[in-house]
């Protein structure tokens, strides 16, 4: 048996995830790309002004291209971590149509013929179309600029996690090289337990599928919040127009012409201090609603380790406290966790994506973070954290951010392969397992 | 306006009566009851109503209009204990929001032993129909309690029609629970920093705990309940009708619906951090004391009753034994909350868990009945003990064991290096207690003004006691939160005027985040109990550490021992809180978006969302 590599490339769209992982061992190769998106308000800079993830997708295919001895763009497979639009907004491009795909991997939250997925899939779709129209309804036709910006921020979940029509069915519906029938989809994890190893084509490596989780308590997490189902029936209260109904008989309201002379000025004056008109559509109940509902999105993030002879590959997607949670309280996917030779960085390196007690053991000395995110001036001082990346640095991970590559991969005792493509397009790592 | 008529003058009386729901409209659709509150008359009562205490504001954000206040002083209204109550009248509804919150306020002053006034004397505002929603909440920034309303649905109670316009401003126990917010506010405005998983536990406790007991306020109510269980009360559902048909809709009562009547579970307490959760079970300990000593003071009637057997033959009970089992109970209700609320002033001025209010109850209880004759707080700590609840290192349930303690030496307000003049304190305290002074007297500019040299030299007294309270003297920020008499009724009958003071020091150094405005505020804090004259008799003290512990070489035993004590559980304290404050983050979906600390966004709104994760 040959030494076999692992390499791992992270493209740099801005705020937003795209991974190529290449496995050989002389002549097999095992391609996946692994989630392929951009955050709205979080592309990367280049020159003066920003990439556009078509530019991602272009040099993705380009290398699938440059690597295959026909020259025809092939991966084994295409996995999309999660449905947020940082994960997949690149599917929707048509340049896919020409890349060959030997198996889709989505959680199986996107499988539509089951009927726990399918529950879930149509409340978040709900979710995020209500709050959107909640947010809308609250800005009271604003230009969306001069939003408050929790009303601003709730906007952006809601669309994050709004459906990406064409990205969906680019991944479900078979829109790579040869169409549905040319490829298969794989729902994960697999309700019998033994398929989520899947044994790759090259000797000695297979990929665990530790998430997300069907225990049903977890799915109540990937649950959207039922505020949302209450905050939906307040607004539309508000939206009824002339439709809408009195509670109590015209009689006890008094007009707005009358309200001088017969509501005592104590009371207006106590009305005006107590600012209720923000009580109608309550904001501060609408952003956590829809914080809500992007956790759930991120919770169903497929949550994978490629373990080549031992030695292992961890990618999270955006897996936040709970679905780890799930993950940690089994002692086996916890084991296969730590002690990594790679951690894809959860969540952009948010505080609660990487669980603090463990982040200093989830990946052994010399090993590499890299942590995919382009900095969004609002999030500037909490995403990524740096307390979270410090711990993985103290434990001896040498972290790699998609922004600023050069920095993290110096130091530590042993020379790491380490190249970084034009423009800081992409960063990569290799490693050689005997 | 009362019209004045006659010749000469009738003056006004001393009571209104005003009629409420027993205890929402749906039980009391089915009982066919109304409850008649009983509260002061307050003479210049506008319409709202608004008067001294509170102002009720019935505008609807959600429909933006007013709705006709009533005028309680019109005297068709008067003539008949107020408007009937109907769900489709709102000044029906503005009148029951206004009666319940008075007979709370007026139940508080009769256990605090001083007349209730909100900080600054700034009215409390309740808004009956506040919005479109499921929820009702106090919200301290507006200073007021905002009622939501709701269509019911499906998913609501049985007993209501679907699409039926449900109120939540007509409940007894929602507008008890949430007043009680208002007054804990008051008397503990640093409550609303959750630095522990107790503090709004406590909150909500508290609230459920008055609301609970607020139903044996009502004798009709009462006899009811005991001819209906045959004297023995502890049916639980018939009494916790604690917002029953609101219960599930705005997802209000379940845990105390399940702890209240449970079998004690030691261990649970322990294990169970939700905060409604933890609230119950205290709430369920309370009521298990409050059966004990009921069972134990109605056994004589019962003896009275059957021949001396005890056991209540077959049948009716007589509505005369009713009526007096029935006075009895709520003679018994009104002595285990009061003993709960005379507590309140024992508690340390931050970071409360119910470990501080065990200790405080006793605390109370034992300076105003040291016998416990009949046995009522040996019945709660046993209570409480059934269910896990006691502070925690202590070695003992003996009363000595969970006493606050005593200064390690004598400590006098009066004398030392800073002493501070009592004399205007009480002066005004005693003044602020008689029910002829009017606000401007007891309370206006006049009386602030008097007040500010006692707070100044009692900022100066605590900063030369500082170690001895366990706040530091090297660090600024020093502030009386809060400063009184109280004059409680004890065993013997003699009111025992007591000096309660809430000392607290903001320490910015241990503070994390950059913007000391958006960031949580840590204090230190210590409640100081002193007789008028002067001397300390109990300190509480919520201590933190000290920023040069090394001081405490210099000091004299046994004031050092305890000093070190203090600063090494202060230490702890600081752990606790940071540990607990990253659970809170992890939890929290928002926290990683905003920078305002995860903690920050506790409220009373958000804890009360129905069902949201």
């Amino acid at each position: 048996m040959s030494d076999a590599t692992v390499t791992i490339r992270m493209y740099n769209p801005g705020f937003g995830d795209c991974f190529l992982v290449t496995v050989a061992d002389g002549t097999a190769t095992w391609r996946m790309l692994l989630d392929c998106g951009v955050h709205s308000h979080g592309r990367a800079p280049v020159g003066d002004g920003t990439r556009p993830i078509g530019d991602v997708v272009a040099a993705v295919i380009a290398q699938l291209a440059e690597e295959s001895p026909d020259g025809r763009p092939r991966l084994d497979v295409v996995a999309a971590t999660h449905r947020h639009s940082d994960h997949v907004s690149g599917f929707a491009d048509d340049a896919w149509a020409e890349v060959e795909v030997g198996e889709v991997w989505l959680p199986f939250v996107e499988d539509g013929r089951d009927a726990d997925a399918t529950a879930i899939r149509h409340g978040l779709v709900e979710s995020a179309t209500a709050l959107e129209r909640m947010a809308a309804l609250a800005a009271d036709g604003r230009p969306l600029e001069s939003w408050r910006p929790e009303l601003a921020l709730a906007m952006e979940f809601a669309v994050n996690s709004g459906p990406n029509l064409e990205a969906a069915a680019r991944l479900v519906d078979g829109g790579f090289a040869g169409g549905a029938d040319a490829h298969a989809v794989r729902f994960l994890p697999d309700r019998h337990q033994e398929r989520n190893r899947v044994a790759l084509p090259i000797d000695g490596a297979a990929m665990h599928v530790l998430g997300p989780s069907r225990d049903p308590e977890q799915l109540k997490r990937m649950d959207p919040p039922s505020a949302v189902r209450w905050l939906e029936e307040a607004a539309g209260q508000l939206d009824g127009g002339d439709a809408r109904s009195d509670i109590f008989d015209p009689m006890y309201a008094v007009p707005d012409d009358e309200v001088g002379e017969r509501v005592p000025i104590a009371l207006v004056r106590a009305r005006d201090a107590m600012r209720l008109s923000g009580l109608a559509l309550d904001e501060a109940a609408l952003l956590r609603a829809a914080s809500i509902l992007e956790r759930s999105v991120n919770n169903t993030s497929l949550f994978l380790v490629l373990d080549v002879r031992g030695t292992r590959f961890v990618f999270v997607g955006d897996s936040q406290y709970g679905a780890w949670q799930h993950v940690l309280d089994d002692p086996h996917a916890a084991e296969l966790v730590t002690g990594a030779a790679f951690y894809k960085v959860g969540h952009h390196g948010s505080h609660n994506a990487t669980p603090r007690p463990v982040a200093a053991e989830l990946v052994r000395s010399g090993g590499v973070a890299m942590v995919p995110v382009g900095t969004v001036e609002r999030w500037k001082d909490s995403i990524p954290e740096s307390a979270i990346l410090d711990t993985l640095r103290d434990g001896g991970a040498r972290v790699i951010r998609a922004d600023d590559p050069e920095a993290g991969a110096g130091g530590g005792d042993r020379d790491l392969a380490f190249r970084v493509g034009p423009d800081g397009l992409w960063s990569e790592v290799r490693f050689t397992v005997a | 306006m009362l019209s004045t008529n006659n010749v000469p003058a009738v003056g006004a009386p001393d009571r209104r009566r005003l009629r409420a729901f027993a205890f929402d409209p749906m039980s009391s659709r089915l009982s066919g009851q109304f409850l008649t509150i009983d509260i002061a008359f307050e003479t210049g009562l506008q319409p709202g109503p608004d008067g001294e205490l509170v102002q009720v504001v019935d505008y609807d954000a959600t429909r933006r209009c007013w709705y006709q206040p009533v005028d309680l002083d019109d005297p068709p209204v008067l003539a008949q204990d107020g408007l009937r109550p109907s769900e489709s009248d709102p000044r029906s509804h503005q009148q029951v929001v206004y009666a319940i919150t008075m007979s709370v306020i007026e139940r508080f002053q009769r256990f605090t032993g001083r007349r209730f006034r909100w900080r600054g004397d700034e009215r409390l505002r309740l808004v009956p129909h506040a919005f479109y929603g499921r929820n009702a909440y106090f919200d301290p920034d507006r200073r007021a309690v905002l009622f939501g309303y709701y269509r019911a649905d499906d998913s609501d109670t049985q007993a209501n029609l679907p699409h039926q316009l449900m109120f939540t401003c007509l409940s007894v126990d929602i507008v008890a629970h949430e007043v009680t917010h208002a007054i804990v506010h008051r008397m503990r405005p640093l409550f609303t920093i959750a630095t522990n998983s107790d503090v709004y536990a406590f909150h909500e406790a508290f609230a459920d705990l008055v609301a609970l007991f607020h139903h044996f306020l009502f004798r009709d109510v009462v006899e009811d309940f005991v001819a209906a269980s045959r004297s023995e009360l502890a049916d639980a559902a018939a009494l916790l009708s604690l917002a029953d048909e609101f219960g599930r809709s705005t997802g209000r009562g379940g845990p105390l619906r399940s702890a209240v009547g449970s079998a004690p579970d030691a261990a649970a307490f322990e294990a169970t951090r939700e905060p409604h959760r933890r609230g119950a079970i205290f709430v369920a300990a309370v009521f298990d004391a409050y059966l004990a000593t009921y069972k134990s003071q109605i056994a004589d009637l019962r003896r009275l009753a059957t021949g001396g057997s005890g056991v209540l033959g077959d049948g009716e009970l007589s509505p005369d034994l009713v009526r007096r089992i029935a006075a009895e109970a709520t003679r018994n209700a009104d002595r285990l909350l009061g003993m709960v609320v005379r507590g309140f002033d024992y508690l340390p001025p931050v970071d409360v868990t119910f470990g501080d209010v065990v200790r405080a109850v006793i605390t109370a209880d034992r300076d105003l009945f040291p016998d416990d004759a009949i046995h009522l707080r040996g019945h709660l700590v046993e209570s409480l003990r059934r269910r896990g609840i006691f502070p925690p290192g202590v070695v003992s349930l003996a009363d000595q064991a969970l006493l606050w303690r005593r200064p390690s030496r004598a400590l006098n307000l009066t004398e030392g290096d800073a002493p501070v003049d009592l004399g205007q304190l009480i002066l005004d305290s005693t003044i602020k207690l008689d029910a002829s002074a009017t606000t401007q007297e007891a309370a206006g500019l006049a009386a602030r003004e008097r007040s500010k040299p006692v707070f100044s030299q009692t900022a100066d007294w605590a900063r030369a006691h500082a170690l001895e309270l366990g706040l530091d003297p090297e660090a600024p920020g020093f502030r009386v939160l809060g400063m009184h008499v109280g004059y409680q009724s004890g065993a013997d009958g003699q009111p025992h005027p007591r000096i309660f003071i809430q000392l607290v020091q903001r320490r910015e150094d241990l503070e994390i985040g950059a913007d000391r405005d958006t960031r949580t505020r840590l204090y230190a804090g210590c409640t100081v109990i002193a007789h008028v004259d002067g001397s300390v008799s109990w300190i509480v003290p919520k201590p933190l550490p000290l920023t040069r512990p090394e001081l405490l070489d210099d000091l004299p035993e046994p004031a050092r021992t305890r000093a070190r004590e203090q600063h090494r559980a202060g230490e702890r304290r600081l752990r606790g809180i940071r540990e607990w404050f990253g659970e809170v983050e992890d939890e929290d979906p928002l926290a990683i978006w905003l920078d305002e600390p995860a903690v920050s966004r506790l409220t009373f709104a958000s804890l009360h969302t129905p069902e949201e994760d």
